[in-house]
């Protein structure tokens, strides 16, 4: 069975099985998950982590009918999983070429201790749906921590009830687009329509390898959950600074994945053919790269407003995030788009500040120059749809 | 405490000075002026904010407030590259053009109260607890 993935086009969103889906690297994965491990003095990092896995994968297969979890897994870029080996009272779960742990390995190096927790998640979601009935899984050997295969035992146990997921999130129809949006000459219906065409399915061995980093088709409901929670529960054990603090972490993950993934999408063939061929000035390249992010599901984003090398305003209507927050936890007193925000001064310091026009390595070592020094960009999100604004809105300055 | 305290006086010192600076913005000889006026102020309360959240960290590690010395080095990190940028505008306002001091500053402006208001809600309070810990 293939797996139906659902274009919402006017919303620029994707679905499956009534989950939305988004496209995220292994750098944003791995980095979001050791961001939330390493406040682990505060938080029970690695429950946050797995239950949010096995609600928005049991709420996908359920919506999916009969369909194939080890095909779906392959499909979404995680990995080769085996769950033959489950049965009634428990069993084990094996993951081959786990996305995560390879990503951990690539990124950060050896691991102390297993790091596959969305796996584990899912592996769990998929006993629950089989069996009708409570299981708790743990990994017990990691790639990560120098084990040939990822294994998880699966015991009966745990929470009774999974709660229901948020599903596509609170949407609110899209008021126009500001006119700055098309003063371009880059068409993006077409970059969309082509993009939307790429194989970006995961080929046999569970991987999507595109724009020089490893993909995934990831659950944006995962991302809402454990960042919202993990930005709540900070607050709720150690007080306003800690939730302030988690904010930092996550918009600082949103700009290593605008650094990853943009970067790497405007350094790839397909940009290069596809694109760049739109491109006459350097302000191209932020509508290019917006009309690119317009097809990864996560929402549909506009330029507002530019002024060159010096100030972008940035609209996004229907953000992943504030459409998953406002479905869990209603109206906000802060701003939620983390990743939006990161989003934003990491396409503007690529842009005017990392000169990504030359083709410069990706380094951690251009990161933090690019990041950190001279005159670089910093933004901030100053209408958010969490707050009661009809879309949330993005300012990037430079310093 | 009195450290905070004097933290407190210069965030609205540098807040006057920045209310000051938007006022004369659309001027370039004004806004040079009025910031060169503001910049030893700034540098000197930088330098010391610098100094201030590794010596925090170690204070909140040697009372035992390991949730404040974990929190401190978060703060520490975004803090550090803020300040550099910060002080690197002030540096350099006589070799930066008028075009770039003005667009600057509105940026500067907005990251300088950002932190002030992220400092004395997150930051001084694990300061005042960790001090009282260590007094007691």
């Amino acid at each position: 069975m293939t797996i139906p993935v659902q274009i919402h086009a006017d919303a620029h969103l994707a679905s499956i099985g009534g989950e939305p889906h988004v496209f995220h690297c292994h750098h944003y994965n791995c980095f979001l998950q050791k961001s939330i491990m390493d406040q682990s003095a505060f938080i029970d990092a690695k429950p946050l982590l797995t239950s949010a896995a096995a609600e928005v994968t049991l709420s996908e297969l359920m919506g999916l009918g009969d369909a194939d979890p080890e095909e779906l897994f392959r499909h979404l870029g995680f990995g080769v999983l085996d769950v033959k080996g489950l049965q009634a009272e428990g069993g084990v779960g094996v993951v081959k070429g786990s996305h995560y742990a390879l990503g951990w390995l690539s990124k950060f190096g050896q691991a102390a201790e297993p790091v596959c927790f969305f796996p584990a998640g899912f592996i769990e979601a998929v006993a629950r749906k089989r069996f009708g009935a409570a299981f708790e899984v743990k990994e017990v050997a990691c790639v990560a921590s120098g084990a040939r295969e990822c294994r998880f035992e699966v015991k009966r146990g745990g929470r009774a009830v999974v709660p229901p997921s948020l599903g596509m999130g609170m949407r609110t129809p899209f008021p126009p687009r500001p006119a700055f949006a098309t003063q371009t000459s880059v068409d993006e219906g077409a970059i969309v329509t082509a993009c939307g065409g790429l194989p970006l399915g995961g080929n046999i061995e569970g991987k999507i390898d595109a724009f020089g980093v490893s993909l995934t088709r990831h659950y944006a409901n995962y991302y809402n959950l454990v960042s919202f929670r993990f930005d709540r529960q900070m607050e709720s054990i150690a007080g306003e600074a800690a939730a302030i603090a988690a904010r930092l972490l996550l918009v600082e993950a949103g700009q290593v994945c605008a650094f990853n993934t943009f970067g790497g999408i405007m350094e790839s063939a397909e940009w290069e053919g596809l694109i760049k061929p739109m491109i006459k000035t350097t302000e191209d390249w932020v509508y290019g790269m917006v009309s690119a992010v317009n097809a990864l599901g996560w929402g549909r984003w506009s330029v507002a407003a530019l002024t060159p090398g010096e100030r972008l305003e940035l609209v996004i209507d229907g953000s992943y995030e504030s459409n998953g927050y406002l479905a869990a936890f209603g109206t906000s007193t802060t701003p939620r788009c983390y990743l939006g925000t990161g989003g934003t001064s990491g396409l503007m310091n690529l842009i005017y500040h990392a000169d990504i026009m030359s083709r410069p390595a990706l380094t951690p070592a251009l990161y933090e120059k690019t990041f950190r020094d001279g005159r670089f960009f910093v933004a901030r999100e100053v209408e958010c749809r969490t707050m009661g604004a009809k879309a949330c809105r993005f300012v990037a300055e430079r310093m | 405490m009195k450290l905070v305290e004097q933290f407190r006086v210069e965030h609205a010192a540098i807040e006057s000075g920045l209310v000051a600076a938007e006022a004369v913005s659309l001027d370039p000889t004004k806004l040079l002026a009025q910031l060169t006026a503001m910049r030893a102020g700034v540098l000197a309360h930088f330098k010391q904010k610098d100094a201030l959240y590794p010596s925090l960290s170690e204070q909140c590690a040697r009372v035992g407030d390991v949730p404040g010395a974990q929190l401190t080095r978060i703060f520490e990190s975004n803090m550090k590259v803020q300040s550099a940028a910060v002080q690197r505008f002030f540096e350099g306002l006589e070799k930066s053009s008028p075009q770039i001091v003005s667009s600057s500053f509105r940026t500067v402006s907005t990251v300088i109260r950002q932190r002030f208001g992220t400092e004395e809600r997150a930051v001084f309070p694990i300061y005042q607890r960790s001090f009282k810990t260590e007094a007691a």
